[in-house]
């Protein structure tokens, strides 16, 4: 260490090579790895230690780079992820996670991996609970931990390279339905995975933006004088420089200026942008502009916000009613007549967070011809042009959106976000490249959660269990702005008669604005908390009348080829083949109503559509298109999709897809995606739609580039078209599997008569889907899913903390093209509710700041909080899907929230019917039980 | 993270690290960092100066002193973990830290470090002041030694004064019947603070309690001993009303606050709860 004025020089050892850098003080260790080493396989998740995502080997011991000044790393061993791997060949850990799909998004991937490292040199053959204990320090929100524990374990198989997992026997398909490993996995494992803040551009300015202190205030004045003369500060905007446009979600409901023009509505509601040289300059910048507010009477509250003479957040929404539905199939009063039983209640959701380990982060740049470049981490590349266009008033052509790899989403990067907006003006303003990223406080603030429902929900039975009516209440608390609150409240009541057989049912909505942060979509969207709703009651129906809820579930489960109450046609269904998968797997038979006081066992149904029916915003395009271009020598294809992939492995899905139409093996496809000057539209990674959509889309290129070498072939083999087939790099007679030509050979010829060989394929739903009411098209899909699961809990009843024991569950996802990789979205999935059932919960002080804006209050589920999962699916085919397959992202978190409510009532017999389920909440309800036994 | 700019000092013994903090305005000590960071991050601590102290060879070992041990205070939570010397004499810390904070930051997080953040719901302490533990504090102007109970003043105020260096824990080994056992409700199974904390000392000797030390943490600005709880065991005989009379003791004597990880009334049912497994834990120990 060598000090140079306020710096010093230091040399680090990471990966065995010696660095001089020159630091100051404060620098930490990642800020060395990422910005001046170039190792960007480190990545930075949250700043302060508690996400794991920096996570290093420090002397061999797994340490976090964000907590380490560069100074104290002097002397001492540093590997990175980037050190793991010699000459480009993997470590067995490493291939380990390929081929036990440990990856996903694959943000977190180096963390596990050197984690693992670390264990794995002390310990060759760790236990199940001390892998689980080595990974509790890095959260993944996608895998559920499950594969990511079995890769570690696993890790000595893979010493040997793997030989390709071929199965015994030619099957029907040669590349769907094989569990492949991922498209992007060696580039996820080995740290090379470029992420939006992975890239650094000549000449790049970064951009922060100053957000309001207050949840309801009037702007009186803004003065920027002082910050415009900082030394390193480029450019300020405020809303005087921003169009007056507004944008948002569904055309109905754009509400949201890009900085605010004249008030402000929630704490974090944004008022100026700031470029400059570095973060630091944009924060001491922001410190230094000056607001003038005059505050405004606040509510928080959604029922509050509805009465008479409640603070007014925006004029345009009276009584601040965002949206209200108003629905009634066939007649409840009827239904509920015919019942035996009535039961109704109230249950509470809770405001959660998409949470994904990847911050935001996006980065414009302007072209010399006048076009704008932004590089971006989300889920919807033509959604996020489609509105830049509106706001910079020029054509989408002009405008290319690059969707870089996207550490996960979750509905929190289905819509374009400010940093995307600010970055393009202020890059224009500028004539530089600008960055702009959130930390993980501002992540809570701006990421668009789940709303929180209040619920009354009514369920009407007959003595056999056969349900005769249903009406519900839904209040959606929404923040201060639309987002996707509009279709969030229709989704609430369209899915709720998806699953079984409702005769009549009745929904009331209302999505409320109130001067909290806006709530948007996520996972499961607008549906897990009426789902928790239905589910809990259901159960208490069952029992009340003393049924198995299996049987009752059973009794009213939804069959093929039906048109539900709300007009929505379901297709394929196979809930009650899941339903008997669980109940056989699970040992329901055994356990329910059998088990010890403490003890409990629960079943929840789930389904959710696969693509939504119709876009967001009115057009004719296809919503899922695709090209493929084939070498010239007829070796190499690639595939090009608009659609993202976001972790969920949707270009393995589509690359499969197209490799079996085309009839080639899955090493000879490549697949760019998500670059709207390159990529044809796709609507991109949102309501589930990627595997049904984008992949009909894949399939019909992949058939079109097969048709014409067919052509080609039947000449060259001199054989009826009619009578050939291609498959596995092969086209031959189909009578005589010996008289081919190889795949290739036939390419290459096509190249050499016609010129390049190009397949090309779209997808459009079918239309007129749905009924002819208001908002009839929510709910719309070409299919459904459908799944159960069983939940079993151990339940401390003197301190009431919830110990889930084990998952059972089945999902109707039509055929699966990668089963591996739908076991990985099913088993991510009931991670993320069992945090939202247990854990998580957004909390905010009476002036409408955050309580717990950081990933130690705001809790996400450990390795160790989740158990084992039994995950399978049942035997499908849907006719519209690809290859007969459906969505399972969303849907799989449905049947979660209900199955461990109530795994709880049976444990302990009483119910807590607020998310999350607290240890609190229930002693509380203990407590009540107590007084109620007690004083009847 | 914005860190305010700060000069950074490393000095090579104790002797230059005591006479800078003397010297230097507003300098902070650093060992792990991992608490020092985010507080100067977010503005809780003030540093122009920060000492780091993780070279200094003396405080990064174990001593086996005889009657006792000495932990140095720049000792990682991973190595107090792996120390022989706490494996034999003190597994009840062994078992304490795969509760404390995550894998990666036991790494870097520090024994003394721990001590001196003196936030409520500090780990260390708690089942520090259990086992009766005092610090060494190091001055220019000498060396004193504090009872660890006695260290804490308020939420991040303690007895060590400017210019002092935290530099060893010190343990009094047990004796053969006497044990001690460390509880922590966390809302999720691994890498969040305590809700509640309990570490129960407990001497037994021919079936007798002679000596008992009930301490909470997480429910009281500082972590404190159940004074009263760890006095009605003395000269018992520790059967299940005992215990439960003890516990139901250290609940009145909690004293926690409403906040995000629980409400008052949630803390006081814990730390009935804990102090009640605790001692049982103890017992069993005591009597395997």
């Amino acid at each position: 260490m060598i000090k140079n004025g306020h710096n010093y020089f230091v040399e680090l050892t990471v990966n065995g090579d010696r660095h001089m850098v020159l630091v100051s003080a404060k620098t930490t260790l990642v800020e060395v790895l990422r910005e001046q080493l170039g190792l960007t396989g480190t990545k930075l998740g949250c700043g302060v230690g508690d996400c794991g995502a920096c996570t290093i080997l420090l002397d061999g011991e797994p340490a976090n780079a964000c907590l380490l000044l560069a100074l104290e790393a002097e002397g001492r061993d540093i590997i990175t992820i980037e050190g793991i791997s010699t000459n480009g060949e993997l470590h067995p850990l490493q291939r380990a996670f390929v081929n036990e799909g440990a990856i996903q998004c694959g943000f977190c991937t180096p963390a596990m991996v050197l984690t693992g490292k670390a264990l794995v040199n002390k310990n060759a053959d760790p236990s199940e609970k001390e892998v689980r204990e080595a990974l509790a320090g890095t959260f993944c929100r996608c895998t559920g931990y499950a594969k990511i524990v079995k890769a570690i374990r696993n890790w000595q198989h893979y010493n040997e390279m793997p030989s390709s997992k071929e199965e015994g026997g030619k099957t029907e398909l040669a590349v769907v339905g094989k569990s492949l490993p991922r498209k992007d996995s060696f580039d996820k494992v080995t740290g090379r995975a470029r992420y939006t803040d992975d890239i650094h551009l000549p000449n790049m300015l970064y951009g922060k933006i100053l957000t309001s202190p207050y949840s309801h205030a009037r702007i009186l004045n803004i003065d920027t004088q002082k910050a415009e003369v900082l030394q390193g500060v480029k450019a300020i905007l405020t809303g005087k420089n921003v169009p007056d446009i507004f944008y948002g979600v569904s055309p109905a409901r754009y509400d949201e200026h890009i900085l605010a023009k004249e008030k402000v509505c929630y704490v974090g509601d944004e008022v100026a942008a700031v470029a400059a040289i570095d973060e630091e300059t944009c924060q001491k910048a922001l410190e230094l502009i000056e607001v003038e507010y005059e505050e405004l009477p606040a509510v928080f509250d959604p029922i509050e916000a509805m009465q008479d003479g409640a603070p007014l957040i925006l004029e345009r929404y009276p009584n601040n009613i965002n949206t209200r539905v108003d629905w009634n199939f066939g007649d409840v009063e009827k239904g509920f007549k015919e019942a035996d039983l009535v039961l109704s209640d109230t249950y509470v959701g809770n405001r959660t967070y998409q949470s994904p380990m990847e911050p935001h982060c996006a980065i414009a740049e302007w072209d010399s011809d006048g076009r704008l470049k932004l590089y971006t981490s989300t889920q919807v590349v033509h959604y996020v042009r489609y509105q830049l266009s509106r706001l910079l008033e020029m054509s989408q052509g002009d405008i290319r959106v690059i969707g870089t790899h996207c550490g996960g989403g979750f509905g929190g990067k289905a819509e374009v976000n400010p940093l995307e907006m600010c970055a393009a003006f202020l890059a224009k303003k500028t004539g530089r490249p600008v960055k702009m990223r959130y930390n993980r406080t501002e992540m809570f603030y701006h990421c668009r959660g789940r709303h929180k429902q209040t619920i009354d929900m009514k369920i009407g039975m007959k003595k056999d269990g056969t349900i005769t009516a249903v009406q519900q209440k839904s209040v959606l608390e929404g923040g201060a702005y639309s987002s996707f609150g509009v279709i969030a409240v229709y989704y609430s009541g369209a899915m709720v008669p998806t699953l079984y057989k409702l005769p009549h049912y009745k929904y009331d909505g209302f999505r409320v604005n109130t001067n909290l942060p806006a709530c948007g979509a996520m996972r499961g969207h607008g549906c897990p908390h009426p789902r928790f709703a239905f589910e809990s009651l259901l159960t208490d129906l069952a029992m009340r009348l003393r049924l198995d809820p299996i049987e009752v579930r059973l009794k009213n489960a939804m069959e093929p080829d039906s048109r539900t109450v709300n007009d929505l046609d379901v297709g394929s269904c196979e809930l009650k083949a899941c339903l008997e998968e669980v109940r056989r797997k699970s040992g329901w038979d055994e356990k329910w109503g059998k088990l010890p006081f403490g003890r409990g066992i629960g079943v929840g149904c789930g389904g959710f559509v696969s693509g939504a029916g119709y876009p967001i915003y009115r057009s004719k395009f296809p919503h899922s298109n695709a090209t493929i271009k084939v070498s010239e020598d007829g070796n190499m294809v690639i595939l090009y999709t608009g659609e993202t992939e976001i972790g969920q492995g949707s270009m393995t899905v589509l690359s499969q897809i197209a490799a079996e139409a085309m009839g080639i093996t899955y090493d000879r496809i490549k697949v760019e995606y998500a670059d709207t000057d390159i990529t044809p539209l796709g609507f991109g990674s949102y309501s589930s739609r990627v595997t049904l959509m984008g992949g009909n889309a894949c399939k019909m290129a992949g058939e079109d580039v097969k048709q014409q070498l067919l052509k080609v072939a039947s000449q060259m083999i001199n054989i009826p078209i009619e009578q050939i087939e291609s498959r596995e790099n092969y086209i031959y007679d189909r009578e005589n599997e010996n008289a081919g030509i190889p795949w290739e050979e036939v390419a290459a010829r096509y190249f050499s008569e016609k010129g390049p060989l190009i397949g090309r394929g779209h997808y459009s739903p079918p239309e007129g889907l749905g009924g002819d009411f208001k908002g009839a098209t929510v709910g719309t899909s070409p299919a459904y899913s459908f799944s159960a699961c069983v939940c079993e809990v151990e339940v401390d009843v003197e301190t009431g903390k919830v110990k889930v024991i084990k998952f059972t569950d089945a999902h109707d996802v039509g055929t699966p093209i990668n089963p591996m990789a739908v076991e990985g979205q099913a088993e991510g999935a009931i991670a993320m509710m069992l945090g939202e059932t247990l854990l998580e919960d957004m909390v905010f002080d009476k002036k409408g700041n955050i309580l717990n804006p950081n990933l130690h209050d705001y809790l996400l589920p450990t390795a160790l909080d989740v158990p084992p999962i039994d995950s399978s699916t049942v035997e499908s085919y849907e006719p519209r899907g690809p290859f007969g397959a459906k969505e399972v992202g969303e849907g799989a978190t449905l049947p979660v929230i209900g199955a461990i409510a109530n795994a709880i009532y049976d444990a302990i017999g009483v119910r807590v019917k607020e998310l999350p389920i607290t240890p609190e909440r229930i002693l509380q309800a203990l407590g009540e039980k107590e007084r109620k036994e007690c004083f009847p | 993270m914005f860190i305010k700019e700060f000069e950074y000092h490393r000095p090579d013994n104790l002797e230059e690290a005591c006479s800078l903090l003397a010297k230097l305005p507003e300098a902070e000590v650093l060992a792990g960092g991992t608490d020092l960071l985010t507080d100067i991050d977010t503005g809780i601590r003030k540093a122009n100066h920060v000492v780091s102290i993780r070279r200094i060879a003396e405080l990064t070992q174990i001593q086996d002193l005889g009657g006792k041990i000495a932990i140095g205070a720049a000792c990682t939570a991973r190595g107090v973990e792996s120390s022989p010397l706490i494996q034999k004499y003190f597994p009840e810390i062994v078992e304490m830290i795969p509760l404390f904070a995550s894998p990666q930051v036991r790494t870097m997080a520090t024994i003394g470090g721990n001590i001196c953040s003196a936030v409520a719901c500090g780990d260390f302490p708690v089942i520090l002041i259990a086992l009766g533990a005092k610090v060494e504090l190091i001055s220019l102007n000498g060396t004193r030694l504090v009872q660890l109970k006695d260290y804490f003043l308020a939420n991040k105020k303690t007895v060590r004064m400017k210019g002092e260096i935290l530099t060893r824990i010190l343990i009094p080994k047990k004796s053969k019947i006497s044990a001690s056992h460390f509880l922590k409700f966390q809302r999720r199974a691994s890498n969040s603070l305590a809700v509640a904390s309990v570490a129960a000392f407990l001497d037994i000797q021919e079936a007798i309690c002679k000596e008992a030390r009930i301490v909470l943490g997480a429910v009281a600005p500082t972590p404190i001993i159940a004074k009263d709880a760890s006095k009605s065991l003395l000269g018992k005989k520790v059967n299940g009303q005992i215990i439960s009379k003890a516990a139901e003791l250290a609940r009145q004597e909690a004293r926690p606050i409403n906040d995000v990880r629980g409400s008052v009334d949630f803390r006081r049912q814990l730390v009935y709860v804990l102090t009640k497994q605790a001692i049982k834990q103890v017992v069993l120990k005591c009597f395997p």
